[in-house]
């Protein structure tokens, strides 16, 4: 039977606020345990939660960056659940009245054609804290700091049609939260995390098959892996003549394996009610107007303007206009060289290269934009070749100094000087009488092949530092006369 | 420990605007035990069928609040006549990790030990 896969997620991304949605303990990843959870992170009785502004000033900005719906009267619930790294004895979210509506995010497709996801709503929430389960003999260690950090949970129609287009999704998502800023969007630290739900029916079937839930993937890769793995369960079991059941499923990214939660890890019954600690929000359309005056560039624009001023490729535009810092990296780059693509290519060649290899932020790349612009002006106005700049290029990021520095101190300076090249390429000739028969006695389509031997000469006698346009024009001169 | 107010509050029903209309409403004495568990109440046997009864009877007067029309109104999530207020995103915060630890039965490396979650 031929079946087909159908995929909804929904997405936790922890807002980069200074402190909490609902205390003033501090939002930052990394410290030590239990020093920022206070009073009210911990629950202790008699405390309130207020909400932080700036946690709704995220939220409704990610609603605008997808065209959603902002809701004006939003409402906090509790869902109820016990856990020790929760210490309320329920989450703080919301249900009903979530602040953002219905919206959409555009994919492409591996064939180029363009998909629209429906987003069904984002609601904010509180993150939990984090056991630790393994170091305390008979015991669990409970980390408080997490507790409290603002989330949105945003939560996807079942629009994707298998692993790819929830990549894809998943991708384009990170893109624009990290875009417009409301997260630093590091998911190895957990910032952005998945749930996956699947399902699969026959292909034709319009009614959805019973789905499982995969929860808290933390990178594209593991979701990709978990969506093939759970596809290929489903199918074995239905066709081997049994039923799905309504799960949900862990995947480890260690060992690559998804198994089902035991029913206990499982509380369903969460019974939501309106929270009596927090009364309704209201927002006024005027914060929602000036929320929307301090939206960015979002990546699509940013990529048609990459096209349109800088006649960058789809390719290039798409990978540099992904990032913010990467694409405001690029500008600074094309604009103090005043040659885009040539900035284009050093960003995505060589220096996407070194960063990849040194597992590094473009943030933290040793050369800034600006003297990586100037190196490209050193070769655009002549003064090294292509190839010195690469010399250059690595220097600059062993911390040597600009490229001008660099250039000065090591004498790279490429040689234009027409009578010293004329000197190098009449030794060249004099050593090499036999190529310089060969040459003569060969026909003109053969010659220019043949030229790159006394061009490679003269180089290397340079030091690499001759001007290479020169030394061609001036060897043809002497070989053919 | 198991007054009426208690129990309305953590079986959840307070929800105005998700119940079922013209339904009567009841729980049996197997709702109680679940719900209790829920909700971290220890009740013994014996308390179950008064428990049973004085939770219908607070349904009943949902059930009779059910019958008025409220074609026109608004969801009510809280009633008071008033909105959120909201504080700046400032750290106002201090680590009093050593102060709030003091209170715990037991801790390690700045971390609260409770039983066990996983086995």
């Amino acid at each position: 039977m031929q079946w087909e896969t159908v995929i909804g997620l929904e997405v936790h991304v922890q807002l980069a606020t200074q402190s909490k949605i609902f205390s003033g303990s501090a939002n930052k990843f990394g410290a030590e345990p239990n020093t920022q959870a206070n009073v009210v992170d911990l629950a202790l009785p008699g405390t309130l939660p207020v909400v932080n502004t700036e946690a709704l000033t995220l939220a409704i900005k990610f609603g605008l960056a997808i065209g959603a719906e902002i809701c004006t009267h939003s409402v906090f619930d509790r869902k109820n659940y016990f856990y020790p790294d929760s210490p309320k004895g329920y989450q703080t979210t919301q249900m009903d009245y979530p602040i953002v509506g219905p919206g959409e995010l555009e994919i492409e497709l591996a064939n180029g054609t363009k998909k629209s996801i429906r987003i069904h709503h984002a609601h904010l929430e509180e993150d939990a804290g984090k056991s630790l389960h393994e170091a305390f003999h008979g015991s669990t260690g409970i980390d408080l700091n997490r507790a409290g950090t603002p989330l949105i949970e945003i939560v996807s129609e079942p629009d994707m049609s298998g692993p790819a287009e929830a990549v894809a999704f998943a991708k384009k998502l990170h893109s624009l939260v990290t875009n417009i800023g409301i997260t630093d969007g590091e998911m190895s630290q957990g910032s952005m995390r998945f749930d996956v739900n699947i399902s699969i029916r026959p292909v034709g079937e319009t009614t959805l098959g019973t789905r499982t839930e995969t929860k808290n993937l933390n990178s594209f890769k593991f979701m990709e892996d978990a969506i093939n793995q759970e596809v290929e369960r489903q199918i074995e079991v239905l066709e081997s003549g049994g039923t799905i059941a309504q799960e949900t499923r862990l995947y480890n990214g260690d060992t690559g394996l998804s198994r089902p939660m035991r029913s206990k890890e499982e509380a369903n019954d969460y019974r939501y009610f309106p929270c009596p600690d927090l009364l309704p929000i209201i927002i006024d359309k005027s914060t929602i107007e000036a929320i929307r005056a301090t939206l960015p560039e979002l990546p699509e624009a940013k990529k048609a303007r990459f096209i349109a001023d800088y006649q960058l490729s789809e390719y290039d535009a798409d990978a540099l206009s992904s990032e913010t810092k990467l694409a405001s990296y690029f500008e600074t780059c094309a604009k103090t060289s005043d040659d885009a693509k040539l900035s284009a290519n050093w960003v995505m060649g060589d220096v996407s290269g070194l960063l990849n290899k040194n597992d590094m932020h473009i943030s933290a790349c040793p050369i800034s934009a600006e003297n990586l612009g100037a190196l490209i002006t050193r070769i655009k106005d002549g003064s090294i070749s292509g190839k010195i700049a690469k010399q250059v290029f690595e220097s600059m990021w062993a911390g040597e100094g600009d490229a001008d520095t660099i250039i000065d101190a090591k004498g790279l300076k490429q040689n234009s000087d027409e009578a010293a090249l004329e000197s190098m390429i009449d030794e060249v000739i004099a050593n090499n009488p036999k190529q310089v028969e060969n040459y003569r006695a060969a026909e003109a389509d053969k010659r220019k092949k043949m030229t790159g031997f006394f061009v490679g000469q003269i180089m290397k006698a340079s030091k690499g530092q001759a001007n290479p346009g020169l030394v061609n024009k001036l060897l043809a001169k002497k070989l053919n006369g | 420990m198991h007054s009426k107010q208690l129990f309305f509050t953590s079986i959840g029903l307070v929800k105005p605007f998700e119940l079922v209309l013209e339904q009567t409403m009841s729980v049996t004495k197997d709702d109680i035990a679940k719900v209790a568990k829920l909700a971290r109440i220890q009740i013994d046997a014996e308390q179950v069928p008064e428990i049973t009864h004085g939770i219908n009877e607070i349904l009943s007067l949902v059930d009779k609040m059910q019958q008025a029309d409220t074609t026109h109104v608004k969801p009510l999530a809280n009633p008071h006549d008033a909105t959120q207020r909201l504080r700046a995103d400032e750290v106002t915060a201090i680590n009093e990790r050593d102060k709030l630890m003091a209170n715990a039965p037991e801790s390690d490396s700045g971390l609260f030990l409770v039983p066990k979650v996983i086995e």
